[in-house]
């Protein structure tokens, strides 16, 4: 079981305040959702848990001891994040790329040890990357670039996932699929998920809790239904959003 | 990741070490044959070939070698370091430091070890200023790390140009071939031989971490990587190996660029393999241009750091084009 536990946590940009006094606690197996508009602080809390930016107040706790009395390398085996940077600037395969991934939990000897290898392998035909395993990155597309950047989350093994705007440049039906199959792994491994994002209707369709991001002194939090009313959306989107249902399913959209 | 094909790439080097070396000893004025050579190792007969041998080849062989596995060493990790392909061992200013430390060394009329101290004093000079330049602003942001190292080169290929254009004419042509690179005056210690046993040693240790570091800050800090000590620990290594290479030869070019690249292109991108592989044929390379620098033009020699030009250009494009191809 793993537990993120953010205590009055205040952040701070430069003079700039973002979510001022902002507690919650995510425990396993659940899927919470960080909405708001850009520059509401979603990337800075993200950046804050990994702990790439310090807090100005409060604290955050993984399984409750604080995130800055972990070993670096301990974090990473604990919290990992979905993104695709740099991956172009040297040649490199498919299959090694993935392999990084086990970087936190490997002794840095000459050989990869077979248990990393073996994994590796199984996550690679899991996400159906088997067939482009020795591909170089600069040959693939975007989506399997994606797919390799999940796969290299997966072999980290973190027990917390945290996606920042996933979704970016994706097909709709890959946004789908994808977030399915993290939130399956999160699952698999007694973990939760965190995504950051400013697509309604993808957090309303995965996430079980929500945080609101309305403004730096007011955010919301609770339930995925309890949050998404049209009120509380037009406030924290600075527009008048409207919803649409259709049997148990809810559409929202900027009039 | 590590495979059998790498483990072959190593000895393939390592003979293609040996062969350099074997050949730079027989290469120069005096004709000595491989089985003068072995025969002189068992039972030193003729006291002028093992004169020339001895305190002529051997040392210039040897310094070349290093001056080679040095500057490739460090051209791994700048390239690492900066995530930028076209890093060299040069290109945050440590030449151009030591190049001013040696120049001002060689107008004020002195040499030998004062000048390579004044050179190595130089290059340090050029180390500190990027490095408190860089650090000041806290982060250690790759781009404002290259900026400052690319204006400060500017700066000192200012100064060198100057230096050039007020000096007396008798002490260009040294000064050129102390730019240029070159081999002829060049010893190595004990010393140097440690330092490259510790990048092969250190960079098979800490490859892992460089090939994360590789892809990126953000990747590399959430794989949990402690970016900060990794990052100043390498800027300080890789730019103490190039002040030692160059106080040792000059600014030999195009080693440091281009050895890890050929390497990359062979298939050792995993960094536990590249650094004792590019140690090899850096050091490989160099040895072998330097034969020819002396060799080429007999009885004039060449400096080294225009063979290694000269060479390593069309090696590299063709070995670029071929692997584009496939």
């Amino acid at each position: 079981m793993t537990t993120l536990t953010i205590d009055s946590l205040t952040l701070r940009i430069g003079q700039k305040t973002l979510c001022n006094n902002l507690s919650f606690t995510m425990n396993s197996h659940e899927c919470w959702g960080l909405l708001g508009k850009n520059g509401a602080g979603k990337t800075t809390l993200i950046h804050s848990i990994l702990g790439l930016v310090e807090p100005a107040e409060g604290s955050i706790k993984i399984d409750a001891t604080p995130i800055q009395n972990y070993h670096r390398r301990e974090l990473a085996q604990r919290i990992g994040i979905l993104f695709q940077e740099g991956m172009n600037d040297f040649p490199a395969t498919v299959e090694e790329t993935v392999l990084l991934g086990r970087y936190p939990h490997a002794h840095p000897f000459f050989q990869n040890s077979k248990e990393d290898l073996n994994l590796v392998r199984e996550i690679l035909k899991e996400l159906s990357l088997d067939a482009l395993k020795s591909r170089k990155l600069a040959t693939l597309s975007g989506g399997e670039l994606q797919r390799v950047a999940i796969a290299m989350l997966f072999a980290q093994e973190p027990k917390i996932f945290l996606l920042d705007e996933p979704s970016n440049n994706l097909d709709i039906a890959f946004q789908i699929s994808l977030l399915k199959i993290l939130k399956e792994r999160a699952d698999k491994n007694s973990g939760c998920m965190l995504l950051a994002t400013h697509d309604i209707n993808l957090a309303a369709r995965f996430c079980d809790r929500l945080i609101l991001l309305i403004d730096k002194d007011e955010f919301l939090i609770g339930t995925t239904q309890e949050i998404l009313t049209t009120k509380n959306l037009s406030r924290a989107f600075g527009c008048e959003i409207k919803k649409i249902s259709e049997k148990n399913e809810k559409f929202y959209y900027p009039k | 990741m590590i495979n059998s094909k790498h483990y072959l790439l190593l000895l393939f080097l390592l003979v293609l070490a040996i062969s350099a070396l074997i050949f730079s000893l027989l290469s120069g004025s005096i004709d000595i044959g491989l089985t003068q050579l072995i025969s002189l190792l068992t039972n030193p007969q003729d006291a002028l070939i093992n004169q020339v041998l001895k305190e002529i080849r051997l040392p210039r062989t040897l310094a070349g070698f290093t001056v080679g596995g040095l500057l490739a060493f460090s051209g791994v990790i700048m390239q690492a370091l900066l995530r930028n392909p076209l890093a060299d061992p040069y290109i945050l200013g440590v030449s151009g430091g030591a190049a001013v430390g040696a120049l001002c060394a060689i107008l004020l009329g002195l040499s030998g070890f004062i000048l390579t101290n004044f050179a190595l004093l130089g290059a340090l000079i050029s180390v500190l200023i990027v490095f408190g330049f860089a650090h000041k602003f806290g982060n250690w942001s790759v781009t404002r790390l290259l900026l400052t190292g690319v204006v400060l080169s500017a700066g000192w290929g200012a100064i060198i140009n100057i230096l050039l254009a007020t000096s007396t004419s008798n002490n260009v042509q040294s000064i050129l071939f102390w730019l240029i690179g070159d081999l002829s005056q060049s010893r190595v210690s004990l010393i140097h031989y440690l330092l490259l046993l510790l990048g092969v040693f250190g960079g098979i240790t800490i490859g892992k971490s460089l090939n994360v570091l590789s892809r990126g800050d953000l990747t590399a800090y959430s794989l949990g990587l402690n970016l900060k000590l990794l990052k100043l620990t390498l800027y300080f290594v890789a730019s103490v190996f190039t002040a030692i290479a160059v106080t040792v030869a000059g600014s030999v070019g195009f080693v440091g660029l281009v050895t890890p690249h050929i390497l990359r292109l062979l298939g050792a991108r995993d960094h536990r393999v590249l650094i004792p592989c590019a140690i090899l044929l850096g050091g490989s390379f160099v040895t072998i241009a330097d034969s020819l620098a002396r060799t080429i033009i007999a009885p004039q020699q060449l400096p080294v750091g225009a063979v290694t030009a000269i060479i390593g250009v069309p090696v590299f494009l063709i070995i670029l084009h071929a692997n584009t191809k496939r």
